[in-house]
């Protein structure tokens, strides 16, 4: 328990830490991005000969290609010293436009003044001060993101659930969301909305900084940025989430790259709004709602993750000939009790099916050698079959009739007292209601089940690209 | 575009010429009396202001020296530089406890 919470406050802190750093940077970044540390009302002034002046150093700025606060601040430089150079130059004798001409000159041609002051910005020791800089921004922006967007979309969600109930409460039918293919609709659109909040906050961060730090312009880190982005955020939202998906989910999962690409160059070259102790509080509320309102639904009894739910029948109307007729008793052992079990571990289903020794005692019946047991049977094989949805109140239970074969099929392993099989129904797309056997070609040469088999339900559980790929 | 070799070697006499002019002066310097104090006339600095800024603006970023947005004697800010210190005054310790 103490472990527990100190782990919890350790990944809150850093949490915490990483969003406060982030802060700190794109403050530390905005000082060369923004308009300059040299307010313009401060700047000495100069009244003739300005556009001479001005067209060179619009000639030596656009060369210098620096962030517009840097730009800012080496003009206003310039224009001091051009201003104190032409004063002295007419104090020698020369007239305004001559004493201009001969300032400008000898600070020597704009475009290779400008060159030069770029070549002495852009060191790289900034460059790399950038990148390291930009990767931390980028973090701590995603948690910043990523927190603020969950709380917001989780905040929409408790008053689309209010109005809801609302409206029920009127008589008005509202439609049934708490079925499993509508929480994986659902929890897709969140964790994309999430995602993709995250993503452009963290380019938008790492851009800004890298650029303000490394001396670049910030349309020139966007584009490095950009590609960065796309390709590890789309990545990480087609491979490497992984949970419930579905054909929505899957869908407008590419917007979690393009969210990427639009926070990393959207009028970029605008300056971040003020970001300082306000979004530290605000991640701190986020995480508060977050944690409360999952609190809340744990109380309440809903899950918010997949699970395998089973359930064992051994009923006359599950429509388990279907599949295929139970095996005449006397190729059975007599009077003995068939099991199935089921299990799931690391995404594989471990199904087994045996037969307990008949005995008045429960507790002394054992397992029977199936070894001379199913001598007169061949091409044992487990079946899956689709089953209905045991979830939804007023459905049918049992083996979907409306599929005439079934959607996986494994040859049974004779191991001792058990058949074995396994199954991966977490991958796949239609296999979440299910229902197996074991089935046989009897001595007659006709298929038959051996038992009325095991049922549940698993939903799907991988990345986009799996369920793209899926089988079924 | 790289820089060719003679541009390389004028650069850093240059940046050698500022650090001279920084570590003599009293206090901090404008860009043009640290050409003025290199060059001893205005007549003499025509050639080297050329490179002056380029200079003084890569000895600050490599942390050699500091720049500071400073009011000038007529309340104008003027951009100044200094050599940087080995250590931060003793005065602003006492004061920032």
């Amino acid at each position: 328990m103490t472990l527990n919470l100190l782990t919890l406050v350790a990944f809150v802190g850093g949490f915490l830490g990483l969003i406060a750093l982030a802060i700190a940077l794109v403050r530390r970044g905005e000082l060369h991005l923004g308009p300059g540390q040299m307010p313009d009302d401060r700047i000495v002034q100069h009244a003739d000969g300005a556009e001479s002046i001005d067209v060179y150093l619009d000639r030596m700025a656009a060369e210098m290609r620096l962030p517009a606060g840097d730009t800012a601040d080496i003009r206003a430089e310039l224009l001091d010293h051009l201003a104190d150079s032409i004063a002295a130059l007419e104090a020698e004798g020369f007239d305004h436009q001559a004493a201009i001409r001969e300032a400008l000159g000898r600070l020597g041609p704009p475009v290779e003044l400008g060159r030069q002051l770029r070549a002495a910005h852009q060191t790289t020791g900034r460059l790399f001060a950038g990148a390291g800089g930009g990767v931390l921004a980028a973090g701590g922006g995603f948690l910043l993101g990523y927190i603020g967007a969950a709380a917001a979309g989780f905040v929409v969600i408790l008053v689309l659930a209010l109005a809801a109930s609302l409206v029920s409460r009127l008589g008005i039918p509202t439609p049934n969301l708490s079925t499993p293919d509508g929480n994986a609709v659902g929890n897709g659109l969140y964790l994309t909305f999430v995602l993709a909040a995250g993503a452009a906050v963290s380019m938008r961060f790492a851009v800004r900084v890298s650029a303000g730090l490394g001396r670049r312009s910030p349309r020139g880190a966007a584009v490095f940025w950009t590609v960065a982005g796309v390709i590890v955020f789309g990545s990480w939202a087609v491979f490497g989430i992984r949970g419930q998906q579905s054909w929505v989910g899957a869908v407008v999962a590419p917007a979690v790259p393009i969210a990427a690409a639009f926070g990393a160059l959207y009028r970029i070259d605008r300056p971040m709004p003020h970001v300082g102790r306000w979004a530290l509080v605000i991640a701190i509320g986020a995480i508060a709602i977050l944690e409360l309102g999952y609190g809340l639904l744990l109380s309440a009894g809903v899950t918010t993750s997949g699970a395998t739910f089973e359930q064992g029948a051994s009923q006359p109307d599950f429509h388990f000939d279907h599949a295929a007729p139970i095996a005449p008793a006397a190729w059975l052992p007599a009077g003995a009790i068939a099991g199935n079990d089921y299990s799931e571990t690391g995404g594989i289903g471990h199904a087994s099916s045996y037969f307990l020794a008949a005995s008045p005692d429960q507790a002394s019946q054992a397992p029977i050698p199936l070894t001379g047991v199913l001598a007169g049977w061949h091409d044992l094989r487990f079946e899956a079959w689709h089953a209905y949805p045991n979830w939804e109140p007023n459905s049918p239970i049992g083996v979907d009739t409306s599929y005439p074969s079934p959607f996986v099929i494994e040859p049974a392993i004779v191991n001792g007292d058990t058949l074995d099989a396994g199954f991966n129904f977490e991958k796949l797309r239609d296999g979440r209601d299910w229902w197996f056997f074991v089935t046989g070609v009897g001595p007659d040469g006709n298929r038959y089940r051996l038992s009325d088999g095991h049922g549940g339900w698993t939903p799907f559980n991988g990345s986009v690209w799996d369920w793209i790929t899926a089988p079924q | 575009m790289r820089p060719d070799r003679s541009d390389t070697q004028a650069l850093a006499a240059q940046r050698r010429s500022v650090l001279d002019a920084l570590s003599e002066a009293a206090g901090p310097l404008t860009g043009r009396a640290i050409s003025i104090l290199i060059g001893g006339s205005d007549d003499r600095i025509a050639a080297d202001e050329r490179l002056l800024y380029p200079a003084l603006h890569g000895l600050e970023a490599s942390g050699k020296i500091r720049a500071a947005w400073l009011p000038g004697p007529d309340g104008t800010l003027r951009r100044t530089y200094r050599m940087r210190p080995l250590w931060p005054p003793i005065s602003g310790l006492i004061r920032s406890r």
